[in-house]
């Protein structure tokens, strides 16, 4: 179905782009969202990497997916912008968790009311380094293979896995956290 | 909890921090940005064909007239004495030359840009 319609577009119909533009808007805002943490900035990310990706449509390869072509397209846009900014972080070790933590966390976070859960995962993940969040999103959210990861972002598969590990870690303390200092104040 | 749990749990938190662009016009203004881009591109890529169209044209043309030893200016007199009127008229025969070679130009670029008008139009009614 891409495929024709990638076709199309390189045969001169440029109406035929905005199927990709429809397809990909929401997910690649969410990635560049990820990364740079301001809306304004990922809608403009967004915007410049599909015009990127219409003008060097002719280099792109048919063995490869459109979407992970145009993900490392955002991905590399919005990093090269995150560049510019000092990062707000936390530093936190995630070895210091065990997985029996998460349970706890996510047992907690089931309760809540589906506006609280999009507030506390949105801070957490406000709070984890670009990269966590941008594995994590790309994982979990967009349910890319390792292999796509891999070429989204260049870090080798063996690596991916551990990173993504740990930044799930991560997420869970800041979660936890968040969870707790949120209760403790209604207390 | 296994690693399985661990991945579908996680899985659906963070399905709670999908977004989604507030922007309604959003496709339109790209798919806009996209049809100046490639109509840009377009004419770049007429104007360079045409003007090699007719500058192979014109080249054709006068290695037929050299061929055939044809000499336009003894053909017609009157050209031929404005020429030599106005050669004298003006500094040189390189700056005669150059003015020529010019308003040649110009012409080649006025014919250009018609046939990217002509086309532009057309292309505005597929796209």
């Amino acid at each position: 179905m891409e495929n024709l319609y990638l076709q199309k577009v390189l045969e001169g119909d440029v109406s035929k782009f905005s199927f990709f533009i429809e397809k990909y808007k929401d997910m690649s805002f969410s990635i560049a969202f990820r990364i740079t943490n301001n809306r304004e900035d990922a809608e403009e990310i967004v915007q410049d990497s599909f015009l990127k990706a219409f003008k060097s449509l002719n280099s792109f390869r048919s063995d490869a997916t459109f979407s992970t072509w145009f993900y490392r397209i955002v991905v590399n846009s919005a990093l090269s912008k995150q560049k510019r900014r000092k990062p707000g972080t936390v530093n936190i070790d995630p070895d210091t968790v065990p997985d029996s933590a998460i349970e706890q966390v996510a047992s907690v976070y089931k309760s809540l009311a589906k506006a609280d859960q999009q507030k506390y995962i949105n801070d957490a993940l406000g709070n984890l380094d670009v990269e966590d969040r941008l594995l994590l999103t790309l994982y979990y959210l967009n349910e890319n293979s390792m292999e796509e990861i891999a070429e989204i972002t260049s870090i080798s598969k063996q690596l991916l896995k551990m990173k993504i590990h740990r930044a799930r870690k991560k997420m869970y303390i800041i979660l936890e956290k968040k969870i707790k200092s949120e209760t403790h104040n209604l207390l | 909890m296994n690693t399985s749990d661990i991945e579908n749990v996680t899985r659906h938190i963070l399905a709670e921090s999908k977004l989604e662009l507030e922007n309604p016009d959003f496709s339109n203004l790209v798919m806009h940005k996209i049809r100046r881009v490639n109509r840009k591109k377009t004419i770049l890529h007429h104007t360079g064909l045409f003007f090699s169209m007719l500058f192979v044209i014109d080249a054709l043309i006068i290695a037929g007239l050299k061929i055939l030893k044809i000499n336009v200016t003894d053909m017609c007199s009157n050209v031929n004495a404005f020429i030599h009127e106005f050669s004298f008229s003006i500094p040189g025969r390189s700056s005669l030359l150059f003015q020529f070679f010019m308003a040649y130009i110009f012409v080649l670029a006025g014919i250009v840009w018609g046939l990217n008008r002509l086309l532009a139009s057309r292309y505005k009614l597929r796209n």
